[in-house]
């Protein structure tokens, strides 16, 4: 069995970690670097089903594949993970690499604060995006200055779209 | 009674608006822009109608096309919902023009009390007091100087029409006057097509309680109780209850007897509602705004009164006499509602957009969910993020929140990011359970804004997780080849069956 990596990225980001799992008695065992998990889990629809955890309490849950990210409902709380390798991929492509500014969500171009060549500071607001009939404020992540603004006001976006391209550093 | 009404709204409160007329035997007819063609509220209608075009402006405020809509379907009467039209004197006298009765108050009583400075007037003439505020303001003019100069910051920057926390602004010093006003009067114009905005002392840490107002035809006027709604971010709404863990019965008779001398000073027909302030230590209150129209917090009322707040429109705009004296207003046990919101509270609430793979609410006993989507919907990001309302019910205040803390937790929901474990964490919260919190609870508990720490679930999630992916990646890598088993069991034998 090829160890694989996947890594936590909601609620709380984690680094990547390796795995293995296999099966015994039964029981699902996952072996993580911490140690070894052993797992009952009984799965209904293919998608849901519940877990105990030795010793523990049943623990019901459900998970579907959102692209390349597992979205996994566990007892209530939302877990995300991304298989390891794609997400450092995604990193590169990220638009919001380095100090770029990209929309986190679909939205419209309410208003545009910078223009090419202006220097910002960290925390200054750029652009104001409007989505889901609210505004938001998207902040340059670093000090820096303005190398091309891509949108115009009143244009839509898609979630990642690059909106303003910076120059990180003072 | 009506025989036919439109429902010139969308989402949560388009479908239960339709829930109360059809059991009234009412037929319901509903219109959709595009992106909603799948959605429940329209799936729900009797008749269903298209608006075409991309912005809300096109189409659930297009008042043109509602009522070319009205006229086609034959509907008698317009029911607005919360939001869009809702508060537009003009709307509700295009539909009297065109014969329509219009589920809401009359357009002048909406004018002076939806109207934020207007109203403020109002309650001063009913010896109500109010939270200091300037004139409807054309940029950092004198007017605008003239207030700082006499209150200083912080201060708020609100629209003069609508509500829901749209075009607001906190505003801490004189550095930011000028963007707060210029944005907030944008996101007005966007929501409500009024960008009027003006200026509004703000209070640090009170309470925010309203009272549910209902008025008929006859100058009779009831209230019905308070609701307790400090639970907020970005000054809106996240979680109400009722009644309030601040009110006394002495303060409540008084809050009540204001809210309604401000509707007959109104002269206010329909339900609606009065916001005020309240400072806890000292039980003073000031009459902040009337929301004239349906609120998207009425369960919890409802829950506490068995009563119908949407049947109680419609009857009062067919002509009803409002038969209920305010003595026989008598709650029972306890309601809190939970917004359920498409969007993220550890990253500052962004909005969060995609199909909902998974959304199975849970149900028993003293529980209701309003929703305006359902599995398999698409949350887009072209309307607002609240996808549904959970209410909980019980005998007193910790059993309704008990059952509250149970139905989140049994509620999966997946393909998005909602609140649904945020307000899990909200409800269990000391701060909440206790009852002493204000609007600043946000603020106060930044703990919350945090994503939760490591504990013992997320090693059985990081375990799931990666037995998932490990199922995944096995299936994927072996469905090529992938034979049935053949052990004898009927459901292993392939191919497809067939009944004799």
């Amino acid at each position: 069995m090829s160890q694989r990596r996947i890594q936590p990225h909601y609620p709380t980001p984690g680094p990547a970690f390796s795995y293995e799992v296999s099966e015994e008695n039964g029981q699902v065992l996952v072996h993580l670097d911490s140690g070894t998990v052993a797992l009952d889990v009984a799965q209904g629809d293919g998608s849901a089903g519940w877990c105990r955890p030795a010793g523990g309490l049943l623990l019901p849950f459900a998970y579907a594949w959102v692209g390349n990210d597992l979205h996994l409902w566990l007892d209530g709380d939302l877990f995300i993970f991304q298989p390891a390798e794609q997400r450092s991929r995604r990193r590169v492509d990220a638009s919001a690499a380095g100090g770029n500014i990209a929309s986190p969500v679909p939205g419209k171009i309410s208003k545009v604060l910078v223009q090419v060549g202006d220097t910002v500071e960290a925390d200054q607001a750029v652009i104001i995006l409007e989505s889901m009939k609210m505004e938001h404020l998207l902040k340059a992540n670093g000090a820096g200055t303005v190398v091309r603004v891509l949108v115009e006001e009143g244009q839509q976006v898609d979630r990642s779209g690059l909106l303003v391209e910076m120059s990180m550093g003072s | 009674m009506f025989s036919r009404v439109l429902i010139a709204n969308r989402g949560e409160i388009a479908v239960r608006i339709q829930q109360t007329l059809q059991a009234m035997g009412i037929a319901t007819v509903a219109v959709y822009a595009d992106p909603d063609i799948s959605a429940p509220h329209v799936a729900m209608a009797n008749a269903a109608y298209p608006l075409h075009g991309d912005s809300a402006k096109d189409t659930y405020l297009n008042v043109g096309e509602l009522l070319e809509v009205a006229r086609e379907s034959g509907a008698e009467a317009v029911h607005p919902g919360y939001g869009f039209l809702s508060e537009s004197p003009a709307f509700a006298r295009a539909c009297a023009a065109a014969g329509l009765v219009f589920i809401g108050p009359t357009p002048d009583s909406m004018e002076a009390l939806g109207d934020k400075v207007r109203s403020k007037e109002i309650a001063a003439l009913a010896g109500v007091p109010t939270v200091p505020s300037s004139a409807v303001l054309d940029g950092v003019g004198a007017d605008a100087q003239g207030f700082v100069e006499q209150w200083g910051f912080p201060l708020l920057v609100k629209a003069a029409a609508g509500g829901g926390g749209r075009g607001m602004r906190l505003v801490d010093g004189p550095d930011q006057l000028a963007q707060a006003l210029e944005s907030a009067s944008r996101e007005a114009q966007a929501a409500f097509g009024d960008g009027r905005v003006f200026l509004e002392r703000y209070l640090q840490h009170p309470r925010h309680i309203e009272f549910q107002i209902l008025a008929d035809g006859r100058g009779h006027v009831i209230h019905l109780l308070e609701r307790e709604c400090s639970i907020q971010r970005r000054h809106q709404k996240l979680i109400e209850e009722t009644p309030s863990p601040a009110m006394s019965p002495d303060l409540r008779r008084r809050m009540g007897e204001a809210a309604v001398a401000l509707a007959k000073a109104a002269g206010y027909v329909n339900a609606g509602t009065a916001e005020f302030l309240l400072d806890p230590d000292t039980e003073e209150f000031y009459f902040l705004e009337v929301n004239a129209r349906l609120q998207v917090e009425h369960p919890v009322t409802e829950a506490i009164l068995g009563m119908d707040i949407v049947a109680w429109q419609a009857r009062i705009a067919a002509g009803e006499a409002l038969d209920i004296a305010q003595e026989d207003v008598r709650s029972l046990g306890h309601a809190i509602e939970c917004r359920i919101y498409a969007e993220d509270p550890y990253s500052g609430f962004l909005p969060s957009t995609g199909r909902l793979l998974r959304w199975r609410p849970p149900t028993g006993p003293g529980l209701r969910l309003d929703s305006g989507v359902d599995e398999g919907y698409d949350v887009s990001s072209h309307y607002d993020a609240l996808l549904a309302k959970l209410v909980a019910w019980g005998p007193d205040r910790e059993a309704s929140l008990k059952r509250m803390e149970g139905a989140l937790r049994r509620f999966p929901v997946l393909g998005l990011v909602t609140n649904v474990p945020f307000l899990r964490r909200v409800v269990t919260h000391s701060g909440f359970t206790t009852g002493a919190y204000n609007t600043a609870f946000l603020d106060d508990n930044p703990d919350l804004l945090q994503a939760p720490q490591i504990t013992e679930k997320d090693e059985v999630a990081r375990s799931l997780g990666a037995w998932a992916t490990a199922n995944r990646t096995s299936t994927a890598a072996r469905s090529p080849s992938l034979a049935p088993v053949d052990d004898g069991s009927p459901w292993r034998q392939a191919g497809p069956r067939r009944l004799p």
